[in-house]
């Protein structure tokens, strides 16, 4: 069975001026549908940056990537936006809530760019937050929220649109150790329920450890697969 | 990959547009600057357009109240012409009789009403009256211009050399002030002679086809203006047409006949149905005009919205790059911003429609105007407002839509 991500070659290049700043010097790595995988590596060393290009986010300088089989260099705008909603969930170090929606509002917003009925996807959000334990609170609005509640909600509009794939940046960095615990506990709890491929970005070595598989990036190279 | 991609139907508007709707009311000052400026340039159209169509109007049921069929005439002397060929002698004047065969003369006229201006000193009761001028004229002209009469009669063929005069309504008014009552049968003193009171005007619209105010005026017999004062010539008439006469062709059997009458003349004709015309057409360019000032403000309005759309924009970077990561796509993007602008613009048309026909209300209750909502102006009104949304606010959401996601999501 192949790879749900196959990355080779990748290279990534920021221009400073005409100044050529390379961040991704060669990443080669693959996902397998159903890990559970971290990524390590000092700050600055292109975490973030490769998160992006795996989210399609943003695109490689040079090399091939393989979602699902399939080179995405070759997709429209709109195909990569579909494949966002539909195949990635994201979830982010500061939660990237929307200020003046609802809880609930927040978590429907996948199903708002797939034209779910609006009942149906309020059902299915509702779903989600009980998954997350946070559905007591969806008529509240994030500033209403503490930081790891936020981070549930934000989880919870990730797997929303049942994704085959979440990547979250740093999913704890704004979080006291317990409630990152809690946070990192629902992780490994939907791998091994759900089967959803988890990629997580993380400095914490607690949390790299607890992953099945461990990506250590150095310099804009993988240095290490365990 | 999935075949996902297979089925790219547009996003539903429904929750879009109530997602629009929540953004402006979370910046409702903003929103209402917006709206106020998109409501006062599309109130300034409709209301000007309206009052154009109004005022219009009004010109016209004057018109109509008059008749449609009607000609009038006005003869100058050709002074050199005269002069060399007759050589000094007395010039030709058109006289009662002539004036009034020109029905038989001329076919497709139903009516000549010839009448003579002159200006003569009158008094009543040795007090000197200020009146604005004597018309000499026939019984034709009451039903011509549509003189009404509210005591009395009016002049007529009968009188012939006779110094009988009909006094006009505010004529008749000063007079009352002076103490008198009942000026029928009561004498004025016009130039040398005594004329007796046989009629008094009720108020008389003015008309373009008349030169003389009536109201202002005393009317005597035509055959005895021209014997009272050597200046009073005819030099003036209105004609009432056959409906659906060959105005053209009327116009030309006029001048023949004048020229073979009296030597010497030129002729200056206007139709009713020329004059609407001209006026009509004036009158278009004279809305279009106002709409075109009223649309200044619109487009002023417009840039508002632009502005605040801009604004918004900026302040929503972060909120576009997560709704980016999340699936929406370029056009999901824009349609988010444009249907706020174009509900800012829909919203603030509505209210400038309103507020446009109140104030064309207003206007039409000071003038004295007859009111009525035309559809016109609304539909204009509305119809550019949601144009401007849509204009104005097109650059923004472009604008929006062609963020970069990560940009965003790093800015902070
Ligand atoms: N838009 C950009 N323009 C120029 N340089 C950039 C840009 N984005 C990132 N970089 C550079 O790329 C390098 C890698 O950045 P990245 O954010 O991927 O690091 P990271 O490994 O995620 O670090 P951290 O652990 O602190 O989050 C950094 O040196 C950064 O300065
Ligand atoms: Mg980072």
């Amino acid at each position: 069975m192949s790879s749900l991500i196959e990355l080779k070659d990748i290279h990534k290049s920021y221009w400073i001026g005409d100044k050529e700043e390379p961040v991704l010097k060669g990443i080669n790595f693959n996902v397998e549908e159903g890990d559970l995988l971290s990524i390590v590596g000092a700050s600055g060393s292109g975490k973030s940056t490769l998160m992006n290009i795996i989210g399609l986010l943003d695109s490689p300088t040079s090399g091939e990537y393989y979602l699902n089989s399939q080179e995405v260099s070759t997709l429209t705008d709109d195909q990569r936006a579909l494949t966002r909603n539909r195949t990635i969930g994201f979830v982010f170090q500061s939660f990237f809530l929307l200020p003046r929606l609802t809880t609930l509002q927040n978590v429907c917003l996948p199903h708002l760019y797939r034209n779910t009925p609006a009942q149906e996807s309020r059902d299915k959000a509702m779903e989600m937050l009980q998954k997350v334990s946070m559905d007591h609170l969806h008529k509240n609005r994030p500033n209403q929220l503490s930081g790891g509640q936020q981070q549930r909600v934000a989880i919870a509009r990730a797997l929303v649109g049942t994704p085959s794939l979440i990547l979250a940046d740093e999913p704890t960095g704004a979080l006291d150790s317990k409630t990152g615990r809690e946070v990192m506990d629902l992780f490994i709890q939907l791998n091994a329920e759900d089967r959803t491929t988890i990629v997580i970005i993380t400095h914490d070595p607690a949390i790299a450890d607890e992953c099945k598989k461990v990506v250590r990036v150095a310099d804009g190279h993988v240095v290490d697969v365990s | 990959m999935e075949n996902h991609f297979l089925h790219k139907a547009g996003v539903d508007l429904i929750p879009q547009i109530k997602e629009g709707f929540n953004n402006l009311l979370s910046s409702k000052l903003r929103s209402f600057l917006a709206v106020l400026g998109i409501m006062i340039g599309t109130a300034s159209v409709v209301a000007m357009v309206s009052c154009g169509q109004l005022a219009t109007r009004q010109a016209l049921a004057q018109f109509k109240k008059l008749g449609t069929d009607l000609l009038s005439v006005s003869i100058y002397s050709d002074n050199q012409g005269q002069e060399q060929s007759n050589g000094g002698q007395a010039q030709q004047k058109l006289t009662v009789k002539q004036a009034m065969d020109m029905t038989t003369a001329v076919p497709g006229i139903l009516e000549v009403a010839p009448y003579a201006t002159l200006f003569n000193d009158t008094s009543y009761a040795g007090k000197k009256l200020n009146i604005g001028g004597i018309i000499g004229a026939t019984q034709t002209l009451q039903d011509v211009i549509k003189i009404d009469i509210t005591q009395g009669r009016f002049i007529s063929f009968l009188d012939k050399y006779a110094y009988y005069c009909v006094i006009g309504n505010k004529l008749a008014e000063n007079l009352k002030k002076d103490g008198l009552l009942n000026p029928v049968g009561k004498q004025l003193h016009i130039g040398k002679n005594f004329f007796t009171i046989i009629g008094v005007a009720g108020p008389w619209a003015e008309n373009s086809f008349f030169n003389q105010d009536v109201n202002n005026s005393i009317i005597i017999p035509l055959s005895t203006a021209t014997i009272i004062n050597k200046y009073a010539d005819i030099n003036n008439l209105v004609l009432k047409l056959n409906t659906g006469a060959d105005i053209p062709n009327i116009k030309d059997g006029i001048n023949k006949y004048i020229n073979d009458q009296v030597s010497g003349k030129r002729t200056f004709i206007r139709s009713a149905q020329e004059l609407i015309a001209s006026m009509k057409n004036q009158r278009k360019i004279l809305t279009l005009l106002l709409a075109l000032i009223g649309s200044i403000s619109l487009i002023v309005g417009g840039i508002g919205v632009m502005n605040i759309m801009l604004v918004s924009v900026v302040e929503r970077r972060k909120e576009i790059g997560i709704r980016m990561a999340i699936g929406a796509r370029r056009r999901d993007i824009q349609s988010l911003f444009l249907i706020e602008s174009i509900a800012l613009s829909l919203f603030g048309g509505g209210l400038g429609v309103i507020f446009g026909i109140l104030t064309s209300y207003f206007v039409a209750l000071f003038s004295n105007w007859g009111f009525t909502i035309f559809t016109l102006p609304p539909t204009i009104g509305f119809g550019v407002s949601v144009a401007i949304g849509i204009f104005f606010g097109f650059y923004p959401a472009y604008q929006a839509s062609q963020l970069d996601p990560i940009e965003t999501l790093r800015s902070d």
